[in-house]
């Protein structure tokens, strides 16, 4: 039962960190992220 | 070839996991067994959730200014009819599946239903979940995993590979690099697992209609091993010549004998009871389907947890196993059309078939057992590939719908098998589009020799769990190619 316990919360904590980095991904900024909104704005002006 | 480390880890990876379930059976069904109730119970949840939100991002992308956003360059124009992609993409995502299990899934959820609820709210229930695994959800881990290979490679120039996303848009560093190759790795190896289920559903499928139309008697493995055989014959001869448009034909002519038949058990079926059904089928689809989503039945007995995890989990993950496969299939075929097109084209025509399909075969199922006497329900018991061709046999002409039963589930599984030999061969080679006959052929044993070992297990239950095991790892990669698309959008002018 702890054996089964402890797989368990392993395997969740696995998940939480992969949402963690898939969010932490998506707001990361890249070389060139911004192109389209820069973009936009000059479009706008 | 064999200076490919992906290919020959790949092939190494498929081939030892062929060799083990030849050799021992049992011991790899019990191993994915065990393994995949473990992960099941831990993170039922996250695929449920994946499942939901891959559903939600798709509709929110369809109806977002990005739905404009063409899958190719701005003046690029679709290349098939409208009508024509659409039948195409149903054949690729469901196939013999849907033969298998149409009549068969509905009555399996009726039989655990009916101890909680009365016969009547168990029948309905029963096929709103048979709805709701073949329906939204699924098609939108087809779409989503589909839209961000055509995105990459048609609007972008990127290689159709899985990794190509990642490169695309955090750049080549080495964790890009290595991660990307794990990411192809595991779409191989999902896709070959997933081919190899589908070949012995195939096999069950043909073996048990041949068995209806000669009239034998539970034939066993010999049986199985010659409809294997042939099979194996019929897809060798189009990996070492281009058929590409022959394949076409033949999946579009399974296709068209599937539509056929679903019309023709519904005319000749119990017709008032069949389309009274549907209709209610569709209500109760579109009213339950967004909640039903996150529905996890924690607070259920054992029993139903079974239920759940053997049920909606596998066809979840199935979904996911053959996403890469479909994914790729799909953004071949939707190369300039609109992100909003083609949400709204691969997510919700596909479901609005599968509801009329399963409400057919469905209520036809049911009518024998709430109407009739219930006696398909021994069928399901004792031998569930029988359960079409029951119903079938309870119709006119029964001879020769089996018969056309039978032909429609062998083109399904080869042209999936030589599909799947041609996806697996590009992935392999870092995407080229024109891939060896060596490379073709040497998946296409590969995929026999899977085929082999789900067919030597024997039991439809073994099939799904070997399956969900090559198919978990992939939900994480689906999750971050979708992030690298959404990344992506965000540089988009619209």
């Amino acid at each position: 039962m702890t054996l089964e316990y402890f797989i368990d919360k392993l395997l969740n904590l696995w998940v939480f960190a992969f949402i963690g980095i898939l969010v932490w991904l998506y707001f990361k900024r890249e070389p060139g992220d911004n192109e389209g909104e820069n973009q936009e704005a000059v479009e706008k002006n | 070839m064999f200076k490919n480390p992906l290919l020959l880890t790949a092939l190494t990876l498929t081939g030892l996991i062929a060799i083990w379930g030849i050799i021992d059976t049992a011991g790899l069904t019990k191993f994915s067994s065990s393994i995949t109730g473990v992960m099941f119970t831990s993170r039922g949840w996250f695929v449920m959730l994946s499942a939901s939100f891959l559903l939600i991002l798709g509709i929110w992308l369809a109806i977002s200014p990005y739905g404009k956003i063409k899958l190719g360059k701005d003046d690029d124009e679709p290349e098939f009819s409208t009508l024509s992609w659409l039948t195409m993409l149903f054949a690729a995502g469901m196939g013999v599946g849907l033969l298998f299990w149409g009549t068969a899934e509905p009555l399996s959820h009726f039989e655990v239903v009916r101890e909680y609820a009365n016969p009547f709210r168990s029948a309905e229930h029963a096929l709103f979940i048979t709805s709701f695994h073949w329906g939204l959800h699924a098609w939108a881990i087809y779409a989503v995993t589909g839209l961000v290979m055509a995105y990459f490679s048609f609007r972008q120039g990127y290689p159709n590979l899985v990794s190509s996303p990642l490169k695309a848009v955090f750049g080549q560093r080495t964790w890009t690099k290595s991660v990307g190759w794990l990411c192809d790795l595991l779409a191989i190896y999902a896709i070959a697992i997933g081919i190899g289920g589908s070949i012995a559903m195939g096999v069950f499928q043909v073996q048990s209609g041949v068995e209806s139309l000669f009239g034998l008697d539970n034939s066993g493995l010999w049986l199985a091993g010659v409809i294997f055989a042939v099979l194996c014959f019929s897809y060798i001869f189009p990996l070492m010549v281009d058929l590409s448009k022959g394949m076409a034909t033949l999946a579009n002519t399974a296709m068209a004998i599937a539509g056929g038949l679903m019309i023709f058990v519904l005319l000749t079926g119990p017709t008032y009871y069949v389309m009274s059904g549907i209709t209610e089928s569709i209500g109760d689809y579109f009213a339950r389907v967004v909640p039903h989503g996150f529905k996890t039945y924690t607070f259920f007995d054992e029993k139903v947890s079974t239920w759940f995890q053997s049920w909606t989990l596998t066809f979840m993950v199935w979904w996911f196993a053959w996403a890469p496969f479909v994914g790729v299939f799909i953004a071949r075929i939707s190369r300039g059309r609109t992100i909003r097109e083609y949400i709204l084209g691969v997510i919700l025509v596909p479901t609005l078939f599968s509801i009329f399909w399963f409400g057919v075969f469905g209520s036809v199922g049911f009518y024998e057992v709430l109407r009739l006497d219930a006696s398909i329900l021994e069928v399901l018991k004792t031998n569930i590939n029988d359960t079409t061709f029951f119903v079938l046999r309870h119709l006119p002409l029964s001879t020769l719908t089996i018969a056309a039963t039978v032909l429609a589930a062998f083109l399904f599984v080869v042209t999936s098998v030589v599909s799947a030999s041609f996806v697996l061969s590009m992935f392999a080679t870092g995407g080229d589009l024109n891939p060896s006959t060596r490379t073709k052929l040497i998946w296409g044993i590969i995929l026999g020799a899977l085929g082999l070992v789900m067919i030597l297990s024997n039991s439809i239950d073994a099939v799904k769990s070997i399956i969900a095991l090559a198919a978990l790892p992939f939900i994480n990669i689906v999750l971050l190619v979708t992030v690298c698309l959404l990344k992506a959008l965000k540089s988009e002018v619209v």
